[in-house]
């Protein structure tokens, strides 16, 4: 046997190797997900059915937080379905629904079976919808003001919840809705301005199955100007949102953040509904924000995890013209809560409307939200709050809101203004084009398509009057958010800050 | 008379002490001497009177001299001459020498004409006057002296040119009286051995000559050396301490500062090795301890007033300085060209042996096969013609150098050490071959009736004597794999390893796998992964390969798989203990593989090699990822990887195993085909790898060699798949339809767990095998590529193309390109080739190294001992764990699922495949599902299913879900009687998430994306309701399930349940599917048996059974009567009850065929047994014919060597 080749043996496994090496580094690397925080999104089009799961409503009408369910078919196909509106004390109804191609309704959140004066219902909301394109947002009005959220589509056994308070004037409650046949045991914890509370009454909190619970945070934590809940099943999934009520404070008394103040008020009225979140996330953004006179800003920053949070705030001008600000080095402990005020800050930009990122720079992922207090000098009142949002999505619908005649009923009259505000978090600009949904179609809207949004800024558009209560679908080349706010100087109206739903083509 | 005069006259001193019969030799060649001048005077130690009387007889000329007993050559010399004066030169000699005629005479002559000092003749062999003994001796600046010729050296006058040499031996020495009295002779300190360097330097540095003149012969027997008289030679201690004293005492003090620091050195270097090495044995056959050098060292100081003056009396003489002395030595150090140089000689020899065994030999093409047996197509071993060369002979194209004398065996066999018989050989060692032994090639009839071990063609069991025939058929003849037959190699290459050392190192190892299994030996296995369930115990296992897998899967009913029968047969053996039997399914594979590679590794000779490939394999992470991850075909390849590798091999013929032809060896491969089909029944996709392993050594073959014959080993892989496969009978045939299902993964393959080509290489598909020390295996299993020759480098590059392919399939079905079965399944056999391959470089090491020159490749020993221990470091780590991570508790613990009393249900299993309890059954995007009924999969399910018409809308079902398409999977599920869904989130998720609200999200972190989506879909589903704690397991129920037989009530139209399963309007069919909810049907409970029986009562209108089975595989007959089955969107079957009371029996179709079916594998493996048991017995009486060890073609004969006496320390040559 002639001596075996060495050379071409270790060319071949060498090249091999080489080779391997070469292509591996070009391979996407497979293994656990960066966190994301899942937002309520539609089915698509050709879906065979979709859930929504809404609560944080009183029974309508003439109560503390009268909701309406919002009804939005995008789509081009006649959707069916049901309404089962739920109760606290397991009385429910189910009322069907149908929406032609682009049509909106609203279904009033009413149970008259019920005895008792409707402003101790609470009412959860559970619609299945047979179709796609389609979504639901829940609206609660008061006397106060207003707010919307879009209806949950997927329970979770977790949430969070990054900002509240229970003082004097204000009254901080969780509906927990369970939209399965089997009941759920949810725990409640906090961190409040007085540290980490974790009341008796709070535990094993049931939620039967297709119903609501009702928790008034203010129950067992009163006089607290700061609370971030945790709200964890041991048990069972279950949809949780949060309503802050503010009645307006009483005359001389100390407004929260006075030095020494005994049992201090929110200074400005209004209501905020919110839906929790389910998962912290490392980087956060709202498309919109600012601040000015008679204008705060605040943004409660919630770290649910055991070590330190490592933050900065950066506020993004939509202009080069404006310095970007940034609030660097904010440290939130763990399992720890900090309010951070814009205003004042030697970093704020008042009178500059911009895009803030709030980025944990450990990596310790926390929960946020921007609360906004609206009261003269400011042409807006009341109060609102917006969870930071982390995932783009290149397609959004955007509700019809308070300012359609069909969803404000108390108030005929919207003085105000609806603002669009979007922002593109990515490194690569954005197109986006803004569609009315009308007439079982989407429109084209003149002025408003093909809209630049260039990496880390956003654009803000104020929408023309006429198309303030309607629908519209944001539609962007690549992945951006959006967020809608509305603006009213009628306290009934009063100031909103809303996410849009996600929508799937 | 005065010209006489005017010769110098020479005094010879003879000193004998108790000479032997060669003495009247010696006296002779003193008497024939034709100087005339010459005077020899026999210096006797002690009182010998009878050498005195020889002495007076046969050279009465010469004088008597008497010195006390024990006193030595250097004393002797020095004191006779002391009484010597008037003369020229003195000649000093042994009385072991014996001069030729003319040799004084011609030592004189030439000490005039070189003007010498020292004169010293040429010595060779005393009773081989052609071989050379010595020319003189070369000193280096350490004092080691080195023959400066090859001892046993044919003289052929190569030698014969007048010299300069260092050392003048003392056996024969002509040295000038001057120059002896400036000396005062010898050193009186200095004794044999070394006497003859301390003349030579000082007379060196006098400024002296030293010449050796060949001219002169002198035969030398050695006497003292060989043991021929009493007295032992002198000790190396002895020849160390002068040597050092030597260097004290010959060198300037500048060179003493520069010497000192290096001797030391070498000296603690030569202690070390010692120690490393242990005792080894020098050319003199003297020991060497390993303090010895150290320890001369110190000793050399002993008498430090004699040394003071000696070192004052030599540096009085100096005339030449150390600059001149040390050009006349030689550079570097002697000792280690002399190791490297002894290293090289035997590695040539070595080398060259196994090259000539693998290498055809251009001789006498052996007789025809006719003339010599009927039986075979060549003529046996046995039957080679008498003229054939036998064990020692050599054909004529062979060195001369490399013959083997006839007697070396015959040392060997007694046990001596052949260094220790001295290298001197004996008359019969004239380089001429010997014949051959008699009894080596009688066919005697126990030869011929030995068995097929001792009948196989190894060359030493054939030619051994009669004497060594059973140790070498104990040593060397045992069959590879243990399988009848195999041929069993060339031997051992290197040292033996005792069997306490096996033993030593199986102890070890089966001691630490026993400490890292110790948490899960005592207790029931949990249901992780693959890992079988023994709920129902033995009986179960029995009945689900009688009966099946029931209704549990959204499968065809195919035959049972063989591997519910093979656990059925283990449980038997476990004396029905399902506990035992499934401990000894995921345990034994621990042991089983090491000892395959422990076996297979027999043939690369290497004994160490083979005990650290058997280390090594114990020590690869494969088995623990299988076992942490329940992965029991990984287990089943680990254990089966290295068997498959061996029989590929031995089967292919090419070298150092046997060529057989193919009629003598396809029970052969029956035997290896019946394996692997033990082993393809737990894990169908060995059937394939096996062809893989089979086309990787082709394949390399063809690159290193050129070689075509390597496709032998392609084909030979094939035949003993084709062999399993026809086993494993209609059951494999019906998985050969698919690809997938055949290697138990999803059709789009499934997550390797290995995403990086570092992971490949470090073997690692789970937990262990992370960290740098992983490399370290590849860096082991990398040295014979680089050092390796012969067929040692062809089987490393094979080994390596089997690794590389192996290691490429999992890659590219990591990446997706393929579908391959799951990761440990292939990295088992690339684990086993680097094994190999690492006994290969111990071979190589032994063998190949000593033939490179002197440089880098000389480090590979320490390299590899290096790799190969790190290599171990992270197993010893590994094993604290305990339970090598297997959780637990695993999907038994997931959920309580209900029994059977509300009606049989389906468990849909959802997840990345590697984490599925059963095989799978379908596949959704990145993740596959499969279906079993009533809770945790049967053991039948764990192989081999087939997609069906119903999961594929299964499929679509979960494609829907997981493209947020529908919020109400329950209703799609419904019709398939899926009643939870489980989804395995692996024990990651476990260990990560403690305490309350351990569910859904709160897992999520460590999850893989596909998984943390699927979670996110199914929370999304307002029919399925989380349940269970477990957050191992994320368990949905099903509020709108179906059971799998369901009596509806007569307002299920046909129209309504063809809508609930056909994909083309499933929207509307989820809105039907409601009114088909829990409350509204009534179960028919069949569970598992074939046959059910119930007594209904329908309404004025025909009710309707529906059952979420396949159309066409179960019957419903209505009190005997079959009635008519309808199909329900060709996914389920429906039939319509007669109104009234009637008896319902509900029996499935087809178990006939595939009781037969099971009963006709029982039947193939039965025959199958017996015939290879038959045949192989045949084949063990079989001549096997070796015709050419390296390419099979039978007109060439075979060189024979003796590789026992080879391997043990002989030279060839």
């Amino acid at each position: 046997m002639a001596e075996p080749r060495r050379l071409p043996v270790l060319f071949v496994l060498v090249a091999a190797l080489v080779g391997a090496l070469l292509v591996g580094r070009g391979s996407p690397a497979t293994g656990s997900a960066a966190p994301v925080l899942p937002a309520p999104s539609s089915a698509p089009v050709t879906a065979l059915s979709s859930s929504w799961f809404c609560a944080g409503a009183t029974e309508y009408p003439d109560s503390i937080a009268a909701g309406q369910l919002l009804l939005e078919n995008a789509g081009p196909r006649l959707v069916t379905g049901t309404a089962q509106l739920v109760s606290q004390n397991g009385y429910e109804m189910t009322l069907p629904v149908s929406l032609a191609p682009g049509q909106t309704t609203a279904v009033v959140e009413q149970l008259p079976g019920l005895a008792g004066s409707n402003s101790d219902h609470w009412v959860g909301a559970i619609v299945n919808l047979y179709g796609g394109m389609a979504s639901v947002t829940q609206v609660i009005t008061s006397a106060h003001g207003s707010a919307s959220q879009p209806c949950a589509t997927s329970a979770s056994a977790r949430w969070y919840f990054p900002y509240g308070a229970a003082l004097r004037n204000a009254w901080d409650v969780l509906t927990l809705l369970n939209p399965y046949s089997v009941p759920a045991v949810a725990d409640l914890s906090f961190t409040t301005d007085q540290g980490q509370e974790q009341p008796l009454a709070f535990e094993a909190v049931e939620v039967r199955a297709d119903s609501l619970a009702v928790v008034n945070l203010g129950s067992h934590l009163r006089r607290r100007q700061h609370i971030a809940a945790t709200v964890t099943t041991r048990s069972g999934r279950i949809v949780a949102f949060e309503t802050e009520l503010v009645n307006p404070p009483p005359a001389g008394a100390a407004p929260v953040g006075t030095p020494g103040a005994v049992n201090p008020v929110v200074p400005v009225p209004g209501v905020m509904l919110a839906l929790g979140s389910t998962q912290a996330a490392s980087s956060l953004w709202w498309p919109s924000g600012g601040e000015g006179a008679g204008e705060t800003e605040t943004y409660a920053i919630y770290n649910p995890s055991p070590g330190a949070a490592q933050l900065s705030l950066d506020l993004l001008p939509g202009t080069a013209a404006n310095t970007p600000g940034s609030s660097s080095a904010l440290s939130v402990p763990g399992n720890g809560a900090i309010l951070v005020t814009t205003n004042d800050q030697p970093w704020a930009l008042p009178g500059v409307a911009y895009a803030a990122h709030l980025v944990s720079t450990n990596g310790v992922p926390v929960v946020a939200a921007r609360v906004l207090m609206a009261a003269p000098p400011a042409t807006s009142r009341g109060l609102a709050m917006l969870l930071g949002q982390s995932r783009g999505e290149p397609m959004w619908m955007v509700s019809g809101g308070l300012s359609g005649g069909s969803s404000f009923v108390r108030s005929q009259q919207f003085l105000g203004a609806v603002w669009l505000g979007i922002v593109d978090a990515s490194d690569v600009p954005a197109t986006v084009s803004v569609e009315e949904l009308s007439g079982g179609k989407l429109a084209p809207l003149s002025g408003l398509s093909a809209l630049k949004v260039e990496p880390g800024h956003h654009v803000e558009l104020q929408l023309p009057d006429e198309l303030a209560g309607d629908a519209l679908v944001v539609t962007g080349t690549r992945p951006v958010l959006i967020e809608q706010d509305w603006y009213s100087s009628l306290l009934s109206a009063g100031t909103n800050l809303a996410p849009a739903t996600q929508l799937a083509p | 008379m005065g010209a006489e005069r005017a010769a110098p006259a020479v005094v010879a001193v003879v000193v004998a002490c108790h000479p032997g019969p060669w003495f009247d030799e010696v006296l002779k060649s003193w008497a024939a001497q034709d100087y005339a001048e010459l005077s020899v005077v026999v210096a006797l130690i002690g009182d010998d009177r009878e050498s005195a009387a020889r002495v007076s007889a046969l050279l009465p000329a010469a004088h008597l001299a008497r010195l006390p007993e024990g006193t030595g050559f250097a004393m002797a010399a020095n004191r006779v001459l002391e009484k010597v004066d008037g003369v020229a030169h003195f000649l000093l000699c042994h009385d072991d020498v014996a001069l030729a005629s003319g040799a004084v005479r011609l030592l004189l002559e030439e000490a005039y004409r070189s003007n010498a000092g020292l004169t010293s003749p040429k010595f060779v062999i005393w009773d081989k006057p052609e071989l050379l003994l010595s020319v003189g001796l070369g000193s280096d600046r350490m004092g080691v002296t080195y023959p400066l010729v090859e001892r046993g050296e044919l003289d052929q006058g190569q030698h014969d040119a007048v010299r300069e040499v260092f050392v003048a031996p003392s056996g024969a020495l002509l040295v000038r009286t001057d120059l002896w009295r400036a000396l005062r002779g010898f050193d009186p300190v200095a004794r044999d051995p070394g006497e003859d360097l301390d003349l030579s330097w000082r007379a060196h540095l006098a400024g002296a000559r030293v010449v050796v003149a060949p001219q002169a012969v002198a035969r030398h027997l050695e006497a003292t050396r060989q043991g021929l008289r009493p007295g032992r030679p002198g000790s190396e201690m002895c020849r160390e301490e002068h040597r050092f004293r030597e260097l004290w005492t010959c060198y300037s003090p500048p060179g003493l500062v520069l010497v000192t620091p290096v001797a030391v050195f070498f000296a603690a270097v030569e202690t070390v090795w010692l120690l490393l090495h242990g005792a080894a044995r020098r050319d003199g056959g003297a020991r060497r301890d390993a303090g010895l050098p150290l320890i001369a060292l110190v000793r050399s100081f002993r008498r430090p007033r004699e040394l003071w003056l000696a070192r004052r009396h030599t540096q009085s003489l100096r005339r030449a300085n150390d600059l001149a002395i040390w050009r006349s030595q030689s550079k570097g150090s002697a000792r280690l060209r002399e190791t490297v140089r002894r290293r090289l000689e035997k590695g040539h020899e070595l080398a060259w042996v196994a090259s000539r065994a693998t290498a055809k030999v251009a001789a006498r093409p052996v007789a025809p096969a006719g003339a010599r047996s009927s039986s075979s197509a060549a003529p046996r071993r046995h039957d080679l013609p008498a003229d054939v060369p036998r064990r020692h002979e050599v054909t004529a194209d062979v060195p001369r150098r490399h013959a083997v004398p006839a007697d070396t065996t015959s040392t060997a066999t007694n046990g001596s050490s052949p260094h220790a018989d001295g290298p001197v050989p004996g008359p019969e060692r004239a380089g001429t071959p010997a014949p051959a032994a008699p009894a080596t090639t009688a066919p005697g009839p126990e030869r011929a009736g030995t068995s097929a071990t001792a009948s196989a063609p190894d060359s030493a069991g054939i030619a051994a004597s009669a004497s060594d025939t059973a140790r070498r058929r104990a040593a060397v003849a045992s069959p590879v794999g243990g399988v009848p037959g195999s041929h069993p190699g060339p031997g051992r290459s290197g040292p033996r390893l005792g069997w306490r050392w096996n033993l030593a190192a199986a102890l070890v190892v089966t001691g630490l796998l026993a400490i890292g299994s110790r948490d899960v030996l005592g207790q029931a296995l949990p249901v992780v992964g693959q890992l079988p369930s023994a709920t129902g115990g033995v009986a179960d296992w029995w009945h689900e390969w009688w009966s099946g897998a029931g209704t549990g899967g959204l499968v065809s009913p195919s035959y049972s798989p063989p591997g519910a029968l093979v656990m059925a047969i283990l449980g038997v053996i476990s004396l029905g203990s399902a506990g035992f039997a499934l401990h000894l399914l995921v345990f034994a594979p621990l042991l089983l593989g090491p000892l395959g590679v422990y076996v297979g590794a027999r043939a690369f000779g290497s004994d160490r090699g083979r005990l650290a490939a058997s280390a090594l394999y114990a020590a690869v992470p494969v088995p623990f990822n299988a076992i942490a991850q329940g992965h029991l075909s990984g287990l089943v390849s680990y254990a089966a990887a290295p068997w498959l590798i061996t029989a590929v091999s031995s089967l292919g013929g090419q070298a150092p195993y046997t060529f057989w032809a193919w009629g003598a060896v396809w029970p052969r491969f029956v035997a290896f085909g019946l394996g692997l089909a033990l082993a393809a029944a737990m894990a169908p996709a060995l059937l394939a790898v096996v062809a893989v392993i089979g086309a990787a050594m082709a394949l390399a073959t063809l690159l290193v060699s050129r070689d075509l014959g390597g496709s032998r080993l392609f084909v030979a892989s094939l035949l003993i798949g084709a062999v399993a496969a026809v086993s494993l009978g209609p059951w494999a045939l019906l998985g050969l339809r698919s690809w997938p299902a055949f290697l138990s993964v999803p059709a789009g393959g499934a997550p390797s767990g290995v995403s990086s080509v570092s992971q490949l290489l470090r073997l690692q598909s789970g937990p262990y095998g992370a960290g740098a020390l992983a490399w370290a295996l590849v860096a082991a299993a990398a040295i014979p590529l680089f050092i390796g020759r012969s067929w040692r480098l062809a089987w490393a590059a094979r080994m390596w193309f089997v690794a590389a392919a192996c290691m490429g399939l999992v890659w590219a079905g990591s990446q997706g390109r393929l579908v391959v079965p799951p990761a440990e399944v292939l990295l088992a056999p690339a684990a086993a080739a680097l094994v190999f391959a690492v006994a290969l470089g111990a071979a190589a090491v032994e063998v190949d190294l000593s033939g490179y020159r002197f440089g880098w490749r000389q480090f590979a020993p320490a390299f590899g001992l290096a790799a190969a221990l790190t290599a171990v470091v992270p197993f010893l780590t590994w094993v604290g764990n305990g339970q090598w991570d297997l959780p637990s508790s695993g999907a038994e613990e997931a959920f309580p699922f209900p029994g059977t009393a509300g009606g049989d249900y389906r468990v849909l299993w959802l997840g990345s495949a590697s984490l599925l309890p059963l095989s799978p059954q379908g596949r959704a995007g990145a993740l596959s599902f499969g279906t079993s009924l009533d809770g945790l999969p049967l053991a039948a399910q764990l192989w081999g299913a087939l997609g069906s018409a119903q999961s594929n809308v299964v499929a679509q079902d979960l494609s829907w879900a997981g493209s947020n398409q529908t919020t109400q999977l329950g209703h799609l599920l419904a019709p398939f009687s899926v009643r939870y869904v489980v989804v395995p989130v692996g024990e990651q998720s476990r260990a990560g998430t403690t305490g309350a609200g351990a569910t859904g999200a709160a897992v999520t972190g460590s999850l893989t994306e596909a998984t943390m989506s699927l979670l996110t879909v199914l929370s999304r589903q307002t029919d399925l309701v989380p349940v269970g704690l477990d957050p191992g397991y994320q368990v949905f129920a099903n509020t709108v399930w179906l059971p799998v037989f369901s009596l509806l009530g007569s307002n299920a139209s046909a129209a309504q349940l063809a809508g609930a399963v056909a994909n083309s309007d499933r929207a509307a069919g989820a809105s039907a599917l409601q009114q088909l909810a829990p409350g509204r049907t009534a179960p028919l409970g069949v569970g598992t048996a074939g046959r059910a029986e119930f007594g209904v009562l329908t309404a004025a209108a025909a009710d309707v059974v529906y059952a979420s089975v396949l159309p066409g595989t179960w019957e419903l007959s209505d009190d005997g009567h079959p009635l008519p089955a309808r199909t329900v969107g060709a996914v389920a079957t429906s039939w319509s009850l007669p109104a009234g009371k009637t008896t319902v029996v509900v029996a499935r179709s087809g178990a006939a065929a595939q009781h037969a079916a099971d009963l006709l594998l029982v039947l193939l493996w039965l025959v199958a047994l017996l015939l290879a048991r038959r045949s192989l017995r045949r084949g063990a009486r079989l001549p096997f014919t070796l015709a050419n060890l390296e390419l099979g073609s039978p007109s060439t004969e075979v060189l024979e060597i003796d590789w026992s006496s080879v391997l043990e320390g002989h030279s060839i040559g």
